[in-house]
């Protein structure tokens, strides 16, 4: 620990061994815990107390080892070597050491801090896996934690542990992979090189072991490789070195040192399990299997899944309508209320009922719907079945050049396309990401449900199920040619293998499951509270101004405005006023709505909305604004979200570009040939 | 089938096992067109990615993830023409078509259980 600076802890460990868990644990702090690989894909960051000291926990990605491979595995070496954290939790399955091994393995040869926090010991007890922790620490040379992160087990001796190694009372011995005489022999030859060249030793020995660099450099680890030659120059000894030792090595293993060095790290942990594990009685775990062989076989998997999916939005909205009700009643209640109390000053009363009643209101009538929907995905992820759509339907995937992977967002989008544009950091390849992203947008999300619902009450009244069902369809269809013609036209080639790890079937608790539908279902409550109500005030204001000039009439700024962009959404069908509404739902969409009830100025009744509305939309051209407004440019965050997915403002601008333009097109080629149809 | 033959891991049908043998064509698998080439040269420039073989990195992934040399594999389910589900020990993999086709091993016409 250095001076009076608090000490520093890093978590990592694989996908799915219980990492997020435990730091939620550790901190206290309410964070996603999902089911599918890679879920913990941002640094998150939290404090913890131990005998009154306080510990920094930073939760790092997921990864099975810190090879130079991956952006995941590349944060967390770095992280380890540059931040030179105080002690490195490591979060290890004991259900499945053999690979949660491995990533220790590489974190105790770096030479960080390792402490084991030995997850799952009740699974691998129900299964018969008996682990002799006394000597299994002393085989690995590091303290490891029995734990139970799902039922809070064991998390006061984990922190004693952090507490004890950040104060440097628990010292981890040294351990070494031993990789066999002739590599040994290389190692040493490199090393000895390594701490020759001053130029290498003075600034990477203090980051990096000398050993850790040498074995790194026999596997080919380019970033290493660039590293050196960075200090030393491409003619450097240990260049000269590298390339003998190579030689030497590939005359004796063939080609490839890599898979021997793997192979080697492979047989030390054999070994440590051998020793330490005793798996004479195991059970494989076969419910998920067994789960699996109907869930995801060939002839049931597909019909099932749709099914699901019918079922969850067959609930979203037939459930969801009820609660709908009261909660209309309840600000209807308000906005009463609002006006029969307060009649002077005009303005006043006017920005309370129209714009902040008739705005926030008319979209949090939609919360029961919101947190319905995302109750069902939470459901999805926290049972490990979304994981298991991806499998069932990367055979369409494939169809599109992508895979099974980038349909987990797809889902999620449904929900919100924010998470859900992050959520494609678990695809490996670039291309497949920023196509998955560049789609995303077109599935249709929660903040566009009020705006279908207050068109089809108004027009398609009886018809309102089958109007919805064609609009999500039609953003997954258009999300398929999209995808189809990105690949064939800005990414010719092809993208990356499919492989991912399942998760085993778990039986999500009704606790963690409510938890994550608060969290995700109280974004869409908190953007009411501010980015709308805000949207909705301006356009209050907008509506109002300049005085003299009748409410919402084209007089107001607001009619100056929409009639200055109208001869953009003329062709479309729209007038000016959807054209304002249009402009301001880019903040978020749901704002569509609430610009309606306050430029109409009869705030949130919808059944007003609906009357004002058949003003100015006919049938036609009321479903070619919702299919407009299903399309057309992503709301800021989510746009705010590509660009930091992305890390480009060329494809930033890419997605807001081209959706407007798809909305344009596609919407144009609606109502023109309604109206050729004599619709 | 001789016990010795090796065959794509993709062959295999829902319940058989089989030991892998080896990756086969991996590090060649296809061919990278023009663009796709020198965007992969960007990304590993830009410092994003730091192995520009391809293959070689699919197949570490692999390892990875258990499926080595040596190892048995039990397929759970297999959805042709699409991809495969495999457990290999504790954990459950989920492979494209395309790679189960690069991963040879050998039918276990004995072993019921995967070790």
């Amino acid at each position: 620990m250095t001076g009076s600076e608090i000490p520093v802890i890093a978590l990592s460990g694989n996908p799915n061994s219980g990492k997020t868990t435990i730091f939620n644990n550790l901190t206290g702090g309410r964070q996603h815990v999902g089911n599918w690989p890679g879920v913990t894909v941002e640094k998150k960051e939290g404090t913890t107390r131990f005998e009154k000291t306080e510990m920094k926990i930073v939760d790092l990605p997921g990864t099975y080892s810190l090879t130079a491979y991956s952006i995941e595995e590349m944060i967390v070496r770095d992280f380890i070597t540059g931040e030179k954290p105080d002690v490195v939790v490591d979060v290890v399955d004991a259900s499945n050491l053999e690979r949660n091994l491995y990533l220790s393995t590489q974190l105790i040869e770096l030479g960080a801090p390792v402490i084991i926090a030995l997850n799952m010991i009740d699974v691998a007890e129900s299964r018969k896996i008996k682990i002799n922790i006394p000597l299994f620490h002393e085989l690995l040379g590091v303290t490891a934690v029995p734990m139970v992160g799902v039922k809070n087990i064991g998390t006061d001796e984990l922190k004693s542990a952090m507490f004890k190694a950040a104060n440097g009372a628990l010292k981890p011995r040294s351990t070494k992979v031993n990789y066999g005489k002739e590599i040994e022999e290389e190692i040493e030859k490199l090393e000895e090189e390594i701490r020759k060249d001053e130029s290498v030793s003075e600034k990477v020995v203090g980051k990096y072991k000398s050993r850790w660099l040498a074995v790194k450099l026999l596997e080919g680890d380019e970033k290493v490789l660039d590293e050196i030659e960075n200090l030393s120059g491409t003619e450097s000894g240990i260049k000269k070195r590298l390339e003998a030792s190579t030689r030497h090595l590939s005359s004796i293993y063939g080609e490839d040192i890599e898979t021997v060095i793997v192979d080697n790290r492979y047989g030390f942990i054999s070994g440590i399990i051998r020793e330490a594990v005793d798996r004479r009685f195991v059970k494989p775990d076969t419910t998920s299997d067994r789960i699996d062989n109907i869930l995801a076989s060939r002839t049931l998997g597909f019909p099932i899944f749709a099914l699901f999916m019918w079922l969850m939005f067959f609930l979203t909205f037939f459930v969801g309508k009820y609660p709908m009700n009261w909660i209309d009643g309840l600000i209807r209640g308000i906005g009463n209320l609002i006006s029969s109390n307060i009649t002077n000053p005009a303005w006043l009363k006017s920005l309370l009922v129209d714009g902040v009643v008739g705005g926030v209101g008319s979209v949090l009538v939609f919360i029961p719907q919101v947190f319905i929907l995302f109750f069902f995905i939470s459901i999805l992820e926290d049972t490990g079945y979304l994981a298991r759509a991806a499998f069932i339907m990367d055979r369409i995937m494939h169809w599109l050049g992508l895979h099974g992977k980038s349909f987990i967002p797809m889902v999620m989008g449904f929900g919100c396309n924010v998470p859900a544009v992050m959520a494609t950091r678990t695809l490996e390849n670039e291309t497949d990401r920023i196509i998955t992203i560049l789609i995303n947008p077109l599935m249709s999300c929660t903040a566009r449900l009020p705006i279908y619902a207050l068109f089809t009450a108004a027009f398609f009244a009886g018809n309102q199920g089958t109007i919805t069902f064609s609009l999500y369809l039609l953003g997954i269809i258009l999300a398929v040619l999209m995808a189809k013609l990105f690949r064939r036209f800005l990414f010719p080639g092809m993208g990356e293998p499919f492989v991912m790890e399942l998760p085993p079937y778990r039986l999500p608790t009704i606790k963690g499951t409510f938890i994550h539908m608060w969290e995700r279902g109280s974004m869409f409550l908190r953007k009411a509270g501010t980015i709308i109500l805000a949207g909705s005030v301006v356009i209050w204001f907008l509506s109002y101004m300049p005085p003299g000039a009748k409410y919402g009439s084209s007089q107001s700024i607001a009619g100056i405005i929409g009639r200055a962009i109208e001869p953009v959404f003329k062709p479309l069908g729209f007038d000016w006023r959807a054209a304002i509404a249009l402009l301001f739902g880019f903040v978020a969409k749901e704002i569509v709505v609430s610009a309606f009830g306050t430029i109409l100025g009869v705030g949130e009744n919808r059944e007003m909305i609906s009357r004002g509305l058949k003003g100015f939309f006919n049938p036609l051209s009321a479903y070619s604004f919702m299919v407009f407004t299903l399309l057309y440019t992503p709301c800021m965050a989510t746009a705010a979200v590509i660009r930091k997915e992305t890390g480009s403002r060329k494809w930033t601008a890419f997605a807001i570009g081209y959706s407007f333009v798809l909305a344009w097109v596609v919407a144009f080629i609606i109502y023109r040939c309604g109206l050729l149809l004599g619709l | 089938m001789s016990q010795n033959e090796q065959i794509p891991l993709a062959f295999l049908t829902e319940g058989e096992v089989g030991t892998v043998a080896g990756f086969r064509g991996m590090r060649h698998q296809g061919t990278r067109s023009e663009g796709e080439y020198s965007r992969e040269a960007k990304q590993y420039r830009r410092g994003h990615l730091h192995h520009s073989d391809r293959g070689h990195r699919i197949e570490h992934r692999l390892q990875q993830m258990g499926i080595q040399v040596g190892k048995k594999i039990r397929v759970i389910a297999n959805n042709a023409p699409g991809p495969i589900l495999v457990a290999s020990g504790d954990t459950r993999i989920c492979l494209g078509r395309g790679l189960a086709m690069h991963i040879m091993v050998r039918l276990d016409t004995h072993s019921p259980e995967v070790s």
